[in-house]
């Protein structure tokens, strides 16, 4: 598999096609994937990330996602909540691609990542260590809620309904209810703590 | 009957902060948190450690997601190479691509699916796997009867929204689901609910609530609502009387919403929050 790197794309492998001076014909089917790319891309690459995935990894998790999503539009397959489908795709394709690597983490808010957090600039000096403070509290709670209850607020954070939420971790919608309320509370005792 | 002596479980709070809800359970719900400021300060807190983690989680993400104008090229040219390939591919008759010893392959693994599938339904029927998928949905008869206070409607149009929603006290539920001999299940799982619901002049008696499914079934009490919204609506405009309605709901509930919504299944938008 092909390493995406920041700012240097891999160029394809591209037939002779490419090099006629008219362009290829764009599919419905490759529009429709362009424009889904350009609304959910930065979230889905989020939540890839979110499994501790590095950021090369997480770049070619999504592209893989929306190269299936191409082919699931192509063969003519349910067009139902797609939104929903593409995370559905990410969530198993991130997970495969912790696995090969083997260094899954603790999730996303590691040590690296608490480093990397940003200040506010409209807050004072004291007010900035303050939430930073807070910030590292949450970080702390987060890391330590079960991998299914970061989940749900991950997939929550992104947009994703509780019926989508239910349809891509497997679980009930119930269940998804109490996971979010319960990292809710957890949270909230952590910022008031 | 008045709710200020109850407040809102933090799952009710975030079932409504995140519009999970049925508008008749949001309207309940609305008309809590103008009553009750305990309630209103938890829904604030609920919010303001939303906006913390959203903060928190954009602001450890955002900083590696890179630019998205090198990835989109990336991906048009990918998709137009596989577009070329598919063409190829469709081009070239199936068989020939399968060698034999794919064919014999996909064979095997077809009688493997095929004896697999046969022997769970076997293994299904023998014993009998049944999931109690909609036990509950109906009030137990004996247990749960229907007790009402009035059978003038004057009363029951002219309440107020607090007087309409009114939940269920903690002690009433423990004593339900006592009853119901269900006393160590998950509450969250459970709506105690009025048989006839107040706004059909039905009273907080342990007669007239049982433990009905959040959940697990398509008759559920989010379902249930709307048909107590339609009735109430109905017998304050008059068009069916509110014995008639009490008697219904009390009755069947299930029938009844099948009549009046003129459906063998709950509407899809009766199944907006869940299913």
């Amino acid at each position: 598999m092909s390493v995406i790197r920041t700012g240097a794309i891999v160029a394809p492998r591209l037939g002779r096609a490419v090099s006629r001076a008219i362009p290829p014909k764009i599919s419905d089917a490759e529009r429709e994937v362009v424009c889904l790319f350009d609304e959910s891309r930065s979230s889905v690459f989020r939540y890839v990330l979110s499994f501790g995935l590095s950021t090369e990894d997480g770049e070619e998790v999504t592209q893989e996602v929306f190269l299936a999503l191409f082919q699931h539009l192509r063969l003519g397959k349910s067009r139902h909540n797609l939104r929903g489908w593409i995370f559905c795709v990410a969530h198993n394709l991130a997970l495969k691609r912790r696995q090969v690597n083997q260094h899954s983490r603790n999730g996303v808010y590691s040590e690296r990542a608490v480093a990397e957090s940003q200040f506010d600039p409209c807050l004072n000096p004291e007010e900035q260590v303050l939430s930073a403070q807070r910030q590292t509290r949450l970080r702390a709670v987060l890391a330590a809620l079960p991998e299914q209850d970061q989940h749900c607020l991950r997939l929550r954070a992104e947009g994703l309904c509780y019926r989508e939420i239910s349809r891509v971790l497997g679980i009930s919608l119930g269940a998804v209810s109490l996971s979010l309320t319960r990292s809710l509370r957890r949270l909230r005792f952590a910022d008031g703590g | 009957m008045k709710s200020e002596n109850f407040h809102l479980s933090d799952e009710q709070l975030l079932l409504f902060a995140d519009g999970e809800l049925t508008a008749h359970r949001a309207d309940q719900i609305r008309a809590h948190l103008r009553a009750c400021w305990d309630c209103r300060s938890r829904m604030a807190e609920v919010e303001s450690t939303i906006a913390e983690f959203m903060q928190v989680h954009r602001q450890t993400l955002d900083p590696q997601v890179p630019p998205i104008d090198g990835p989109r090229a990336l991906l048009r040219a990918r998709l137009a190479e596989l577009e070329r390939t598919s063409h190829r591919n469709h081009r070239r008759p199936l068989l020939p691509a399968l060698s034999l010893r794919r064919l014999a392959y996909l064979c095997a693994l077809t009688l493997i699916i095929a004896f697999g599938a046969r022997m769970v339904q076997h293994h299904a029927a023998r014993n009998n796997i049944t999931l109690p998928h909609d036990a509950g949905i109906l009030p137990n008869p004996s247990l749960t009867p229907g007790a009402t206070a009035t059978t003038a409607p004057g009363s029951v149009c002219s309440m107020s929204d607090g007087e309409v929603v009114t939940p269920v006290s903690g002690s009433q539920r423990r004593r339900v689901f006592k009853e119901y001999g269900i006393a160590g299940a998950p509450s969250a799982n459970y709506e105690v609910d009025y048989l006839i619901t107040p706004g059909l002049g039905g009273v907080d008696d342990i007669r007239n609530l049982w433990p009905e499914p959040r959940y697990d079934t398509m008759w559920n009490s989010f379902v249930k609502d709307q048909l107590e919204e339609y009735l109430h609506r109905a017998v304050c405009g008059g068009r069916i009387s509110l014995p008639a309605a009490q008697h219904e709901i009390a009755s069947n509930w299930i029938i009844a919403y099948k009549k009046y919504f003129h459906t063998n299944r709950p509407l899809p938008e009766h199944l907006a929050g869940y299913q």
